[in-house]
């Protein structure tokens, strides 16, 4: 498995403008350093718009129902159509970007790689707050419960549309995770990410799906 | 000599009224109180009130929202759900008794109460139809938006320096089952009439002056220093439950309503009359500011009222810099978003847990 990496913004934000896909030279650029002929695929970019929809809390708390789960009464409550919008809106940049690598890479199959899952534990959290120390103590961190539903919304709006491109998505390990569906803090490093230890598990889930797994 | 002689030319019809350019009289030379920029201004009331809503920011006043919307709506979503139309999404409040009923609920004097139907396309809050047009999709999610409605007008009452207060109606529709004032008559914009559960009534005097005295006193013994500004809607009635014509009816209703004022704005000292009725309805004026429905006043009036307002309530004194000028602050959301992507790019830089 061969790895690439670059600084987000070298990649910019692609987006779609009357139906056109627009994108930046850098990010033509890091894809032209990737083999052509390449089996798979795995994509890791972006998976920070996570972070910014869900880790700290606001001011009144916000709360919306998704699938069996309602909105916790005492918060604010958002329509689903409100959520949806706004999460589409945040993960737009991801789901462009998917679709010009696929766009670059047609008979590759591309495989957009998950965020972990929110971390359930507050309290691993808020000691391992990483830049987000000041705005954790000021504004608290959310609910797990409603991290975990803004993922599972985000992403199965994401994963849907991707799916219609043809790319499909790679999910965490279940090892690595609580009963509740969170990340395990075992496997998370600072608030939002996996460690050493979840990025060897997911490498292997990733090879045993997906076979062979350069880039 | 007598009590008339040396009396200001404002006390005479001849010189106060008949020999003025409308929009020269000086219908509030004096008001009990000033506002400034830092008070905390709360609106409620009937469809006119929206008016005054509106425009505070322009006279250099602050307008209490405490009821603000998600960070996530965009402009025309917040407008649809009536985010920042009144200070909380309490939609138009029309009688007394509604007002009553919506501190009464806030503030857990009376027993919660959710009066909603369910219709083909969701689940409709009765006591507050116009703020979710499109409905909620389970009785939860309508629980759920009123629940912390509530709280927010609680914070609203205690919190505000102000209440600008529009009084519309005396007529209503009130809830058998729990005595529950509707804002409009189940059936005509959600849910649907039972004569059986829904009972006309058209608040007297006494009545009207009862519950807008309970507001106030209720209001002071948890906001002590909260002023009112109270006024009475120049809009006409859309129509009357009562048997008699709608002009009569109207004629009736508006009289009620001022003679409340006047009756609670002479005994209360923290309590002030503004006159938009006077201003927009009297019939010296010959209807010029009435809208061709003949019953909604137009840009104009609105425009002078606003003028009057500002006479009457804002000081000559200039606003200072950090009262007026709205805080530069920026969103969580902007400081959450530049945070992750400085994190992201120094996250990078770390090999990863050597654990």
């Amino acid at each position: 498995m061969n790895f690439l990496a670059c600084n987000m913004d070298l990649l910019g934000d692609p987006s779609i403008v009357a139906g056109v896909l627009s994108y930046s030279r850098g990010f033509e650029n890091f894809l032209s350093l990737v083999d052509r002929e390449v089996a798979t695929l795995f994509v890791m970019l972006r998976g920070n718009e996570f972070g910014i929809a869900s880790l700290v809390d606001t001011e009144p708390g916000w709360d919306f129902s998704f699938r069996d789960r309602p909105a916790t009464k005492g918060r604010q409550f958002v329509h689903r159509v409100d959520i949806d919008d706004y999460l589409s809106r945040l993960v737009s940049p991801m789901l462009t970007s998917c679709m010009l690598i696929k766009h670059k890479f047609p008979a590759t199959n591309v495989v957009h790689v998950m965020a972990p899952p929110p971390i359930h534990s507050e309290e691993h959290i808020l000691k391992n707050p990483e830049i987000f120390g000041a705005l954790l103590l000021q504004y608290g961190v959310r609910p797990f419960d409603l991290r975990k539903k803004i993922y599972e919304a985000m992403y199965d709006g994401l994963n849907g549309r991707l799916q219609a491109l043809g790319i499909r998505s790679a999910s965490a390990p279940p090892d690595c995770l609580t009963v509740t569906g969170g990340l395990d803090e075992r496997y998370a490093h600072g608030c939002l990410h996996g460690n050493e230890a979840y990025g060897r598990a997911l490498l292997g889930q990733l090879e045993r799906e997906f076979l062979h797994a350069p880039l | 000599m007598h009590p008339y002689s040396g009396l200001p030319p404002d006390r005479f019809w001849r010189d106060g009224v008949a020999s003025q350019i409308w929009s020269d009289i000086d219908f509030m030379a004096e008001s009990k109180f000033k506002l400034s920029p830092e008070e905390r201004i709360g609106t409620a009331g009937s469809c006119f009130a929206r008016h005054i809503a509106k425009n505070l920011a322009t006279l250099g006043l602050t307008h209490y929202v405490s009821e603000t919307a998600p960070h996530m709506l965009s402009e025309l979503r917040r407008e649809e759900l009536q985010y920042g139309t009144f200070s909380a999404r309490y939609g138009n409040i029309y009688t007394a008794r509604q007002l009553r009923q919506l501190i009464e609920f806030a503030f857990a004097e009376r027993p919660a109460c959710h009066l909603f139907c369910e219709q083909e396309n969701g689940w409709f809050d009765l006591l507050r139809p116009g703020v979710q047009k499109t409905g909620f999709e389970c009785r939860a999610d309508l629980e759920c938006d009123r629940l912390f409605h509530l709280d927010r007008v609680k914070r609203l009452f205690l919190d505000a320096d102000c209440m600008v207060f529009t009084l519309g109606l005396t007529e209503a529709w009130v809830d058998q089952a729990s005595g529950a004032v509707f804002p409009v008559c189940p059936g005509t914009l959600v849910g649907q009439y039972d004569p059986s559960s829904h009972k006309f009534t058209n608040f007297g005097f006494v009545q009207v002056l009862d519950d807008l005295e309970w507001c106030v006193e209720f209001v002071r013994r948890h906001n002590p220093t909260m002023k009112w500004i109270l006024t009475v809607s120049p809009v006409a009635l859309a129509a009357t439950a009562t048997n008699r014509h709608v002009l009569v009816a109207n004629s009736a209703s508006k009289a009620v309503l001022r003679a409340v004022t006047e009756d609670l704005c002479s005994r209360h000292s923290n309590c002030e009359y503004f006159p938009s009725y006077e201003i927009c309805a009297s019939v010296a004026n010959f209807g010029q500011f009435l809208d061709s429905d003949l019953r909604n006043v137009s840009a104009r009036g609105v425009k002078l009222v606003m003028r009057v307002f500002k006479r009457a309530f804002c000081s000559d004194q200039p606003a200072s810099q950090s009262s007026s000028a709205k805080r530069a602050e920026v969103s969580l959301e902007k400081q959450i978003e530049a945070a992750a992507r400085s994190e992201c790019d120094e996250a990078f830089n770390d090999p990863g847990d050597r654990r």
